[in-house]
C-alpha cells in the first residue's frame, strides 16, 4: 500500500534560553560569560550563554566548578518567572503557524507543519519565518531542524547551534544520520552507547549495519527500536499537550490508616474531589497515579493508564482500585494517599463534545448536574453515598 | 505465474495446514508465516492467495489457468493488498493505507487478501495500528503476514494470528532444490552447489545468494591458503576492507576453513569442498598458529560479528595469524 | 483492432478517464485506460479501484479488439494530433498505432486480460434522479462528513430511501461524529437504487458523481449493487466503491424534545458568524450563542487577538440561555438552509441542538455544543 501520508516535523531549541533572556534584559552582559543558577554553594548551573560555555561551563554543573573554570563570569540567580513570560511569547508564535506544538519544557518544542505548508510555503521557509518572527518580537534566538519525523528534526535542530536552521529533506534521513554519531540518538544513554561500543558501533551509520536480531538478542524490544531509528524511521506524532501536566489531591490522616474498607472509602472521596477539579479546568486525564505513604514514611506511586480519558469521579475510583490492591496498604498501616490524573487530552478535543457518546462520555451530563449542586451548596451537598458517614 | 500448492519444497507441515484450510473452507482471517529467510514463506503465501482467488481451485491449489489466476499472475488482482516496506521499515502511514482500502467492500466478488511481507519490519507503531483489524477483519478478508524473525515481531500482534510454521531444510533438500533451478544446474558445479547448500543453514533462498558469491573466490581462497605469501595475504586483507562485507562473503573462508580443520584432525567424510580435497589435505598437513580447529572458530566466531570496520580488521589479522607462525 | 474517430471526440473521452487513471501508482496497469473496440462503438475504461469511469464513444469499427493503454500518453498523442479523422489500430498487449493526417504514432500497451475485471452493471433497474437535486443533496451534507482518514465509517455519506404521504423520497445522512445532517428530496421511485437497502458511499466517490451530475443537461441514472454505486449520465458511467462499515444510528441522536426554540432571518444570521469567526480562536472556533428574548448575540473571544460581538434580531421567548459552538459547524449547517427564517431548537449548553429551516422539512442539522469556558 503506497502511504500518502508524509509529514512535515519542526524542531525548535532556543539558544542558551535563560541566559539569552538574561542577556537581553541587561543589554550590557551581551557577549559576556553568563552563566545562570542556584546558590554559589549548593547549586547546579541551569543555563549558561556560549561565551560561558567556552569556559567548559555547562548546564547541571555544580556552580562551584562553573565560578572556578569561568571566574570572570556574570554569575545570575534564576528567575523562572521572567523566562516562563518569555516563553509564552515565543510558543504564541509557534502557534501562528500550525495548531500542532508539543512543549519540551519551555524552551523546546515540536511543530508539524504538514498542514500548513499551503499557507506559509515549504517546511524549511516555516522554520525560518519562524525564526526571524522569534527574532524580531523577542529578539532571542532560535535553532531549528526540519526534518521528515521527530528523531531527525531534533538531531537536526542541534547540528548548527547556536542561531542555525538544517534542513533535512525527505529520503535523506539516513544519509544526514549516518556520520553522527550514535549518542546523538534518542533513548541511547551512557550504558547503551558502551555497550554499542563492544560492537564496535561509533556512528549512527554503524549502527544501521549492525543487524537487527543482533540487537534484539542484545537489548531486546529496545534494540529493535535503536535498529529503527538508526535508518532514520520514526513514527512517533507530535502530540500537543496542555502545559499542566497533572491534577491531583492528597490526604494526610492524623492516624495512621490499616483498616481496607476505610482506605477504600478515602480513595473514593479523593477520586471525587479530582475528578470535580478536573471538569472545573476542562481537562480529562487518562493516567491515574496512586500515591501511598507508609507508617514509616516510605513512599510508593502506582499508575495505570485508560485507553481513553475521563473526569468522572466514578471511573477514576474503580482504576484506582486495583491501583490500591497492588501496594501494601490494609498490612501495612498508611499515612498519606495521594491521587493524580495526568496525560491530559487537549482541552480543544475535550471541549467538542461527541454526538455518539462513548461509555466515558455518558455521564457528563449527570456530572455536570453534580457541580452544579456542588457549586450551589458545597461539596456536602452531594457525593457518593459511600461517602455518608465521612463525618 | 500462479504456483501450486506442491510447488513448495521441504514444508509438508506448513503445506498441509494450508490444504487443510483450502479444503474446510474456514481459512482463518490472520495467519502468520514463519521460519527462517529464503525457506519460501513468501513463495507459499503466494500460491495460498492464488488459491483463494482462483475459480477453479483443484486440491493443489490454484488452477493458473482462470482469468483470476491470469490477473494474479501479472500482479493487478484489485483484490490482493501487498504491504512492503517502502523505506526498509513498514510505517504506520503504510497501515493506514490499508485500513482505509480495507474499509471500502472488495473490488472483486472473490475473498480479499492482503499480504505483510515482512511483517518483523513493522514498526511499533504500525504493528499497534493493525491489532484491531487482525481481530475484527472485513468479512472474508484475509491477512497474511509473513515474518522472519517472530522475536521482532510483538506478542499481540502473534497472538492474534493462527500460526503456519515453516522449517529449515535439510542440506540434501536444499541441493535438490537449488539442482531445480534451471540457471543454477546450467551455470553452477554439482560441487559448488553442494557447498553453499552446506553453508546456507538450511535455507534455499540463502545457498542461492552464496553461490552467486562464490563462484570463483573459492578459487582465490584456496590459492591463497595453500600459498600463504605475505604479499597475497595483504592484499586479501585489503580487498576484503574495501569491499566491505556483502551478505555472505565470509561463507566461501569460512567453508574452506571447516573442511581443512575437519581433514587436519583426520576426517575424511562430509567435507564440502570435495573438489578441492588434494590441495585442502596438503594444506591441512601444515601447521597453522590456532591449528585449524582453532581457525574455524575464530572465523566462526567473526561471521557472527555486524559488518564494520573492525570486522575487517579483524579479518585482516585473521589472515596474518594464520600465515605467521605457519 | 481498428476504427476512426474524430481526433475532438477522441480527446473528450480521454481527458475524462485519464483524471482517475493517474491517482494510484502501485499496480501499473491502472496508469491505464482499457480500450475496447465493439461493433460500433469504443470504450475507454480507467479505475484507481476506488471509482471506475466508462466513457462510450459511437464509431465506425472496422476490427473488434481491446488494449490497455497508458492514459495520460494517450492523451498527450490525441491532443497534438491534427484536427480530423484518426486512426487507431492494435494489436491485444503490444501497441496500438495512432495516425491522424501525416501524424503517425506507436504507443505500447498491456493486454487487456490484465486489467481489473469491469464491475458488472447492477442487475436492478436503474432510476432515475434529477442531476440539480443530486448536486444540492451532496452540497447540503457533503460538509458533515468526516475527513478523518481514520474515521472510515463516517468517512462516508449514507443514501436511505424515506416514504412519506405516498412519496418516495432520497435522504443523505453524513455526520462526523459531532454534528450531522441529512438533506432530502422527492424522486419518483428508487426500487433499483436502494430498495430496502441503504448504502454508505465514501465523500469521494459521492464528489466524482457529483461532479458528472454537473456536466451537461439530463438527470442521473443510478443503481447500487452489494459493492458498488452506479451512477451514469450521457456517455458516462461511473462505478464507486461502497464502504463496507457500520453506520450509527442517526435518528437516534436526533432530538425529539428541544423546548427553546428561536427562529432567526438566515442571512443575518450567516453574516453575522462570518463577521465575528474573524475573531474566534484558530484551533477551535469556538462562538457562543446567547440567547435572551428577542435577540441573539454572537460572540467570541481568543486570549490572544481579543473579542468580537454582534447582535441580531431573533423570535425567541424563552429562558436566557448561552451556549457554545464551533462557529464552523454553524457555518456549515446555515449553509444548508436556503429559506429565509433559520430555526434553532435548544435543549441545554450540553446536549444536541437542531439547526434546520423553520418550514421546510428537507433539510435538518444536528450539532453537539462545545464548553465553554
Amino acid at each position: 500500500m503506497k502511504s500518502r501520508d508524509a509529514r512535515d516535523i519542526i524542531h525548535l531549541d532556543m539558544d542558551a534560553f535563560y541566559a539569552s533572556v538574561e542577556a537581553l534584559d541587561h543589554p550590557e552582559l551581551r557577549g559576556k560569560p553568563v552563566i545562570v543558577g542556584g546558590s554559589a554553594r549548593r547549586g547546579v548551573v541551569c543555563a549558561a550563554s556560549y561565551e560561558a560555555r567556552k569556559f567548559g561551563v555547562h548546564s547541571a554543573q555544580p556552580m562551584a566548578t562553573a565560578m572556578r573554570l569561568c571566574p570572570h563570569g556574570v554569575f545570575l540567580p534564576v528567575r523562572m518567572e521572567r523566562y516562563k513570560e518569555a516563553s509564552d511569547r515565543i510558543f504564541e508564535i509557534f502557534h501562528r503557524f500550525t495548531p500542532l506544538v508539543e512543549a519540551l519544557g519551555i524552551d523546546e518544542a515540536f511543530l508539524d507543519v504538514t498542514g500548513s505548508t499551503r499557507l506559509f510555503g515549504p517546511p524549511g521557509e516555516i522554520a525560518e519565518k519562524i525564526r526571524s518572527a522569534v527574532r524580531g518580537e523577542t529578539g532571542l534566538t532560535v535553532s531549528a531542524g526540519v526534518a521528515g519525523n521527530k528523531l531527525v528534526a531534533k538531531i537536526a535542530s542541534d547540528l548548527h547551534k547556536p542561531n542555525g536552521l538544517t534542513v533535512v529533506p525527505r529520503g535523506k534521513e539516513k544519509e544526514f544520520l549516518e556520520p553522527l554519531p550514535v549518542g546523538k540518538l534518542w533513548g541511547v544513554g551512557k550504558v547503551t552507547q558502551e555497550a554499542l561500543k563492544e560492537l564496535g558501533v561509533r556512528t549512527i551509520g554503524d549502527l544501521s549495519r549492525v543487524p537487527v536480531e543482533v540487537l534484539a538478542r542484545k537489548f531486546g524490544q529496545h534494540g529493535i527500536l535503536l535498529h529503527q531509528l538508526s535508518h532514520g524511521v520514526d513514527d512517533r506524532e507530535v502530540a500537543p499537550e496542555r502545559e499542566q501536566k497533572s491534577i491531583g489531591r492528597e490526604d494526610t490522616y492524623d492516624e495512621d490508616i490499616v483498616d481496607m474498607e476505610v482506605l477504600k472509602r478515602e480513595l473514593l472521596s479523593l477520586a471525587t474531589r479530582v475528578a470535580a477539579r478536573m471538569r472545573r479546568h476542562g481537562f480529562k486525564g487518562r493516567t491515574i497515579t496512586l500515591k501511598v505513604k507508609y507508617g514509616d514514611f516510605t513512599l510508593i506511586t502506582r499508575d495505570v493508564t485508560l485507553n481513553y480519558a475521563t473526569d468522572d469521579g466514578g471511573e477514576i475510583y474503580r482504576n484506582a482500585l486495583p491501583l490500591l490492591a497492588k501496594t501494601e496498604a490494609g498490612k501495612r498501616p498508611v499515612r498519606l494517599l495521594g491521587l493524580s490524573l495526568s496525560h491530559f487530552v487537549v482541552p480543544e478535543e475535550g471541549a467538542q463534545l461527541s454526538l455518539f457518546a462513548g461509555p466515558p462520555e455518558k455521564k457528563e451530563k449527570l456530572n455536570r448536574a453534580v457541580d452544579r449542586i456542588a457549586e450551589k451548596f458545597g461539596r456536602q451537598g452531594i457525593r457518593p453515598a459511600a461517602l455518608l458517614d465521612e463525618e | 505465474m500462479v504456483e501450486p500448492l506442491s510447488a513448495i519444497r521441504g514444508q509438508d507441515r506448513a503445506v498441509a495446514l494450508l490444504r487443510r484450510y483450502l479444503a474446510s473452507g474456514m481459512v482463518p482471517p490472520g495467519l502468520l508465516f514463519f521460519g527462517e529467510e529464503g525457506i519460501g514463506k513468501e513463495k507459499a503465501a503466494m500460491a495460498f492467495i492464488g488459491a483463494l482467488f482462483c475459480r477453479r481451485r483443484t486440491a493443489d491449489g490454484a488452477c493458473g489457468g482462470c482469468p483470476e489466476c491470469r490477473r494474479f499472475a501479472s500482479g493487478a488482482h484489485p483484490n490482493l493488498l501487498r504491504v512492503s516496506p517502502e523505506n526498509h521499515f513498514i510505517q504506520i502511514a503504510e497501515i493506514r493505507a490499508l485500513k482505509e482500502e480495507l474499509s471500502l467492500k472488495a473490488f472483486s466478488e472473490r475473498p480479499r487478501a492482503a499480504l505483510i511481507c515482512p511483517a518483523d519490519r513493522m514498526t511499533l507503531q504500525a504493528a499497534n495500528a493493525l491489532l484491531k483489524t487482525l481481530e475484527e477483519p472485513p468479512p472474508s478478508t484475509h491477512l497474511v503476514l509473513v515474518a522472519h524473525r517472530l522475536s521482532e515481531l510483538p506478542p499481540t500482534i502473534i497472538s492474534r494470528c493462527q500460526k503456519v510454521p515453516f522449517a529449515t531444510l535439510p542440506p540434501e533438500e536444499v541441493v535438490e532444490i537449488l539442482r531445480g533451478i534451471p540457471s543454477v544446474g546450467k551455470r553452477y558445479d554439482p560441487v559448488e552447489v553442494r557447498a553453499a547448500a552446506a553453508c546456507a543453514g538450511g535455507s534455499p533462498g540463502r545457498a542461492l545468494l552464496l553461490l552467486e558469491e562464490t563462484g570463483e573466490e573459492r578459487q582465490a581462497w584456496v590459492g591463497l591458503f595453500s600459498r600463504m605469501d605475505p604479499a597475497g595475504i595483504a592484499a586479501a586483507g585489503e580487498a576484503w576492507k574495501k569491499t566491505g562485507e556483502r551478505k555472505g562473503q565470509i561463507a566461501v573462508p569460512l567453508s574452506l576453513v571447516r573442511d581443512l580443520a575437519l581433514l587436519s584432525s583426520g576426517v575424511r567424510t562430509d567435507i564440502i569442498n570435495e573438489d578441492f580435497r588434494d590441495m585442502l589435505g596438503a594444506i591441512a598437513g601444515r601447521k597453522s598458529p590456532y591449528g585449524w580447529a582453532g581457525a574455524f572458530q575464530a572465523l566462526l566466531s567473526m561471521s557472527r560479528l555486524p559488518p564494520q570496520a573492525q570486522k575487517r580488521l579483524a579479518m585482516e589479522a585473521f589472515l596474518f595469524g594464520v600465515h605467521k607462525k605457519d | 483492432m481498428n476504427f476512426t474517430v474524430d481526433r475532438e471526440q477522441l480527446t473528450g473521452l480521454l481527458a475524462r478517464v485519464q483524471g482517475v487513471a493517474e491517482r494510484r501508482h502501485t499496480m501499473p496497469v491502472l496508469s491505464h485506460a482499457l480500450l475496447t473496440v465493439e461493433k460500433s462503438a469504443v470504450t475507454l475504461v480507467a479505475s484507481d479501484l476506488e471509482i471506475v469511469v466508462r466513457c462510450t464513444q459511437p464509431v465506425e469499427a472496422g476490427e473488434q479488439g481491446a488494449i490497455a493503454v497508458p492514459a495520460r500518453k494517450f492523451f498527450d498523442i490525441a491532443k497534438v494530433l491534427p484536427r480530423g479523422p484518426v486512426t487507431i489500430s492494435g494489436r491485444n498487449g503490444n501497441y496500438v498505432e495512432i495516425s491522424a493526417g501525416q501524424g503517425h504514432f506507436k504507443l505500447a500497451g498491456l493486454p487487456s486480460g490484465e486489467f481489473p475485471e469491469m464491475p458488472e452493471k447492477p442487475t436492478s433497474a436503474t432510476v432515475a434522479v434529477d442531476s440539480e437535486l443530486f448536486s444540492r443533496l451532496v452540497d447540503r451534507v457533503g460538509p458533515f462528513a468526516s475527513s478523518d482518514e481514520t474515521r472510515y465509517n463516517l468517512a462516508g455519506v449514507l443514501l436511505e430511501k424515506q416514504e412519506s404521504e405516498g412519496k418516495t423520497v432520497l435522504r443523505m445522512v453524513a455526520t462526523d461524529g459531532h454534528r450531522l445532517a441529512f438533506a432530502e428530496g422527492e424522486v419518483p421511485e428508487l426500487g433499483g437504487l436502494l430498495g430496502e437497502k441503504r448504502v454508505l458511499v465514501p465523500k469521494k466517490g459521492l464528489i466524482e458523481i457529483r461532479k458528472l451530475a454537473e456536466g451537461g443537461p439530463g438527470s442521473l441514472t443510478l443503481s447500487a449493487s452489494e459493492k458498488f454505486l452506479f451512477a451514469g449520465k450521457g456517455d458516462t458511467e461511473l462505478w464507486v466503491r461502497l464502504l463496507d462499515a457500520e453506520f450509527p444510528d442517526y435518528r437516534q441522536v436526533v432530538p425529539k424534545d428541544n423546548q427553546l426554540v428561536a427562529r432567526i432571518p438566515r442571512e443575518a444570521f450567516a453574516d453575522s458568524l462570518r463577521r465575528v469567526s474573524v475573531m474566534a480562536p484558530e484551533k477551535v472556533h469556538s462562538i457562543k450563542l446567547s440567547l435572551s428574548e428577542g435577540q441573539l448575540e454572537v460572540s467570541t473571544a481568543s486570549p490572544e487577538l481579543g473579542e468580537a460581538r454582534d447582535l441580531l434580531p431573533a423570535e425567541y421567548a424563552g429562558a436566557p440561555v448561552k451556549i457554545g459552538f464551533n462557529g464552523r459547524y454553524l457555518q456549515d449547517a446555515i449553509g444548508g438552509i436556503s429559506e429565509e427564517t433559520a430555526r434553532i431548537e435548544i435543549k441545554d449548553e450540553v446536549s444536541q441542538v437542531i439547526i434546520r429551516p423553520d418550514e421546510d422539512r428537507s433539510f435538518l442539522a444536528v450539532i453537539m455544543p462545545m464548553r465553554i469556558f
